[in-house]
């Protein structure tokens, strides 16, 4: 009898852990998935070019200098979308903005933004 | 002293008292029905309640295990059903002897007895002071055989004393019933076994990282540019086409306006000089075509 309860509250504690795992990553997930820059956070997504242009909205290139510092170059970023992408980049916070240039193209009356960041 | 009790029947039970040598000394006789058998730590089964056989065996190398039933044959019941002793070989006649009894039967009337309690075969376990001692075990007359040294099953009419009790007998504790056969707990250890790998599986799962991110959360970076409001005070002055680049420079605290000519730097740079109040809180410098805005307090 002792050992059909202990197996039975073993069953249980076990399936418990498991449910409350799944819980618990399902709500760190909920939670990463409302903040649209949890990529950065995370080692294996931090440097993607796709995540990066979702995030910012924009066609960019990524250079890695060195393992932790990267740069984004943003070309043929028109006059509406500047303060957008100057707000986005002032809005980091997993990722330290050290330099950011921008660069005017006279001709067609365009702009390339050069951010240099450091990741933590 | 030690108390051994004697069940006959379902109704009689029978207390000793057992001395160091093995002699048996009866103390008194108990109704089984009221007798709370937990206080039982040895007890012996009369023939009411068990069977048993003997048998030679020629081979000395033999050596069963000790949930062999020797005499599964003769046994009307199905191994589920019965309880059994280890078989017990007797040195000096050669003799392996074993006992068996239906479950049923005994688990009803002793189950309230201790788990550690020794329960043994009357016929296995009890011997006369001589052949000639006949005693009563349940139903059956039981004495001495020299033959088997064990209890011998006596059915021919008995012309001497058959005695009740045990007193003055010698109890020898030879292979005591399992009544408590613990099966291997694999479902436990099973059970135990899935708990581990969930823990395991939580931790790689869900917990580790919301551990981490709790105890080494992400740095949280100020990345407002310090220079930004400065170029919205400033834009005015920066004629249409006049201006090519705009360097923030976070760590060195500086704002660098390039202009596409030295002359519209140094006339930019001359309109701002005469503008103090927009831009107080920065020290104005030129640099060829480039004017530089360096907060006041920032890095040298």
């Amino acid at each position: 009898m002792t050992r059909i309860i202990a197996t039975s509250v073993l069953l249980l504690l076990s399936t418990i852990v498991i449910m409350l795992s799944l819980e618990l990553k399902s709500w760190s997930d909920g939670i990463a998935s409302n903040d649209v820059q949890s990529f950065i956070k995370v080692e294996e997504t931090r440097l993607n070019i796709g995540l990066w242009e979702k995030y910012l909205g924009h066609k960019l290139d990524l250079n890695l200098v060195t393992s932790n510092v990267f740069e984004i170059n943003l070309k043929s970023v028109s006059d509406k979308e500047i303060f957008s992408l100057l707000d986005k980049l002032e809005n980091l916070r997993y990722a330290r903005l050290h330099k950011l240039d921008i660069i005017a193209n006279q001709p067609k009356q365009m702009f390339e933004i050069l951010a240099v960041m450091t990741l933590n | 002293m030690t108390d051994l009790y004697r069940l006959v029947s379902p109704e009689k039970l029978e207390l000793y008292d057992l001395k160091k040598d093995g002699k048996l000394v009866f103390c008194q006789s108990i109704e089984a029905a009221n007798f709370n058998f937990k206080k039982i730590r040895h007890l012996i089964l009369s023939a009411y309640f068990v069977n048993w056989d003997m048998t030679r065996i020629e081979n000395t190398a033999y050596q069963p295990r000790g949930d062999a039933n020797l005499f599964a044959s003769k046994s009307l019941f199905e191994k589920e059903n019965l309880i059994i002793t280890a078989p017990y070989l007797n040195i000096s006649t050669g003799f392996w002897a074993q006992a068996w009894a239906p479950k049923d039967k005994l688990v009803s009337i002793l189950k309230n007895i201790p788990k550690r309690a020794k329960i043994y075969a009357e016929s296995i376990a009890i011997s006369a002071n001589d052949n000639t001692t006949f005693w009563q075990s349940g139903p059956i007359t039981l004495n001495n055989s020299d033959e088997t040294g064990f209890a011998a099953r006596h059915s021919a009419t008995i012309h001497g004393k058959v005695v009740a009790t045990l007193d003055g007998f010698n109890f020898m504790p030879r292979a005591a019933f399992n009544l408590f056969k613990q099966k291997k707990p694999y479902a436990l250890i099973l059970a135990g076994l899935a708990l581990f790998a969930s823990i395991i599986f939580a931790w790689e799962y869900s917990i580790k990282d919301a551990l981490r991110n709790n105890r080494e959360p992400a740095a949280i970076f100020d990345n407002r540019l310090l220079g930004l409001e400065l170029i919205n005070t400033i834009q005015n002055f920066v004629p249409n086409g006049a201006a090519e680049r705009m360097t923030f420079d976070q760590r060195t605290k500086e704002t660098h306006l390039t202009f596409v000519s030295k002359t519209k730097a140094t006339k930019f740079f001359e309109i701002v000089l005469t503008s103090p109040e927009s831009t107080g809180d920065w020290d104005i410098s030129i640099t060829d075509y480039t004017v530089i805005f360096k907060e006041r307090g920032g890095d040298q």
